[in-house]
């Protein structure tokens, strides 16, 4: 039957009440509900009620429990161990790099193959150093330690030998000697004793030497030009020197005083002195005795012929204050280095005034 | 007599005198202290004393007329 073909459910009131259609029991049947909510039915999309079991839904509720109790069972590690884990990795880690530079070193290193290690040990094994042989060797070496001290201290007598040189040949001998140059030392002597003999002192070498060197007894020989023995070209030097000893004596001591001239100083007039008169006022000017100031000049002389004033010298800035006076009827004398122009300025303290003036 | 005045850096004022336009051969220099109003101040001394020093250099003046050896001139 289908639903259109059954009447809905109605109240008192005959009005229709919430109802639904039940395909199973092919009636109306009102809607249950609790808590002011109708019943619901959840449908999954198969179109088939979603399963509830114990009251819940079935949402693979099992498998679920099952993981979370498989899971709960499980031992995990903590953050704790998961720390001390790296921390182990770390160590290892080191520990396998040491090894790494170890091994690279290793590769390195020329090892012995196995074929030659295997070559050695044949050989040791073929040729084994039992205890006889060293014994016997050890008895050996006795003996010749015995012998060699025999040798040193005397008692067994010194064992030949036999000297070689540095190209591998026996030293020779000459007369039960060693040849140690012979050859040479007796030329080396022969020439000696010849130099000796060629160059000793005779009687004619020693006349000759005495007539050169002269007797004590020879006349002095003075003349710087003449020939003499040694002796007496000393005693003439000798007498020339007592005579300059004596004229530096009379020198000295004033009895034959020496007549010297002495050139170069500015002490001596070497040219023509120029003399004239300058009027000196009460303007500073330079003062001359020519026309103008003698080249050259070593010395200049200024005399005030004022009789009652007097004057002042200076470089270009004097005045009557700070330059030099000069009295009346005074002079003065200025000496300069020829080399240098040197002008000197004269003013006068008062009235214009007369000076002589000379220049060397 | 000529002359001429040149003013040095140094404070000082070189005075040239000539005596050629007289016909004397007579040159003088000198340096004196001070500007171009001092120097020209000097020129007369420095004047007489190069005529002074230099008198041979210069014609002798002549004497008055009818002035006799020993006489005084009034």
């Amino acid at each position: 039957m289908a639903y259109n073909t059954k009447a809905i459910k109605t109240d008192v009131n005959a009005k229709p009440i919430p109802q639904y259609y039940n395909p199973t029991t092919d009636e109306y049947e009102a809607l249950q509900g609790a808590d002011g909510a109708a019943r619901q039915v959840l449908y999954g999309p198969d179109g088939q009620p979603v399963a509830t079991t114990e009251g819940k839904l079935a949402v693979r509720a099992e498998e679920i429990e099952t993981l979370l109790t498989a899971l709960k069972e499980k031992d995990f590690a903590t953050q704790a161990t998961l720390a001390t884990v790296l921390e182990r990795f770390q160590a290892v880690e080191a520990k396998i790099e040491a090894v790494r530079v170890l091994l690279d070193a290793l590769a390195g290193e020329d090892f012995a193959t196995q074929t030659t290690l295997a070559q050695i040990l044949a050989k040791m094994i073929a040729a084994p150093a039992t205890e006889a042989k060293q014994d016997s060797l050890a008895t050996l070496v006795g003996a010749i330690e015995d012998k060699l001290d025999g040798v040193i201290d005397g008692t067994t007598g010194a064992a030949r030998q036999v000297l070689y040189g540095p190209d591998g040949q026996p030293i020779s001998v000459a007369d039960n000697k060693l040849a140690v140059r012979a050859a040479e030392i007796e030329m080396a002597i022969a020439n000696l004793q010849t130099a000796l003999l060629d160059n000793q002192s005779t009687a004619a070498k020693q006349d000759a030497l005495a007539g050169l060197i002269g007797a004590l007894d020879a006349v002095a020989v003075s003349d710087p030009t003449a020939a003499g023995a040694v002796i007496a070209l000393l005693k003439g030097l000798l007498s020339r020197l007592q005579t300059l000893e004596g004229k530096i004596d009379g020198i000295t001591d004033g009895t034959a005083p020496a007549k010297t001239e002495l050139t170069g100083s500015i002490a001596t007039t070497i040219s023509s002195p120029v003399t004239g008169i300058k009027t000196v006022t009460a303007t500073a000017a330079e003062v001359f005795a020519g026309a103008t100031r003698k080249a050259n000049r070593r010395k200049l002389i200024i005399r005030n012929e004022s009789t009652a004033l007097r004057f002042r010298v200076g470089k270009s800035d004097v005045t009557q204050q700070n330059g030099f006076p000069v009295e009346p009827g005074a002079t003065i004398i200025f000496e300069f280095d020829p080399k240098t122009a040197v002008p000197i300025y004269a003013i006068s303290e008062g009235a214009a005034l007369k000076v002589g003036v000379c220049e060397e | 007599m000529t002359y001429e005045i040149i003013k040095n850096i140094d404070g000082t004022t070189t005075l040239h005198m000539s005596f050629i336009d007289e016909n004397v051969d007579l040159q003088g220099e000198i340096s004196i202290k001070g500007g171009v109003e001092d120097a020209t101040s000097y020129v007369p001394f420095f004047e007489n004393d190069l005529r002074c020093n230099f008198a041979d250099k210069f014609p002798a003046p002549e004497m008055p007329e009818g002035f006799e050896e020993g006489e005084m001139l009034e």
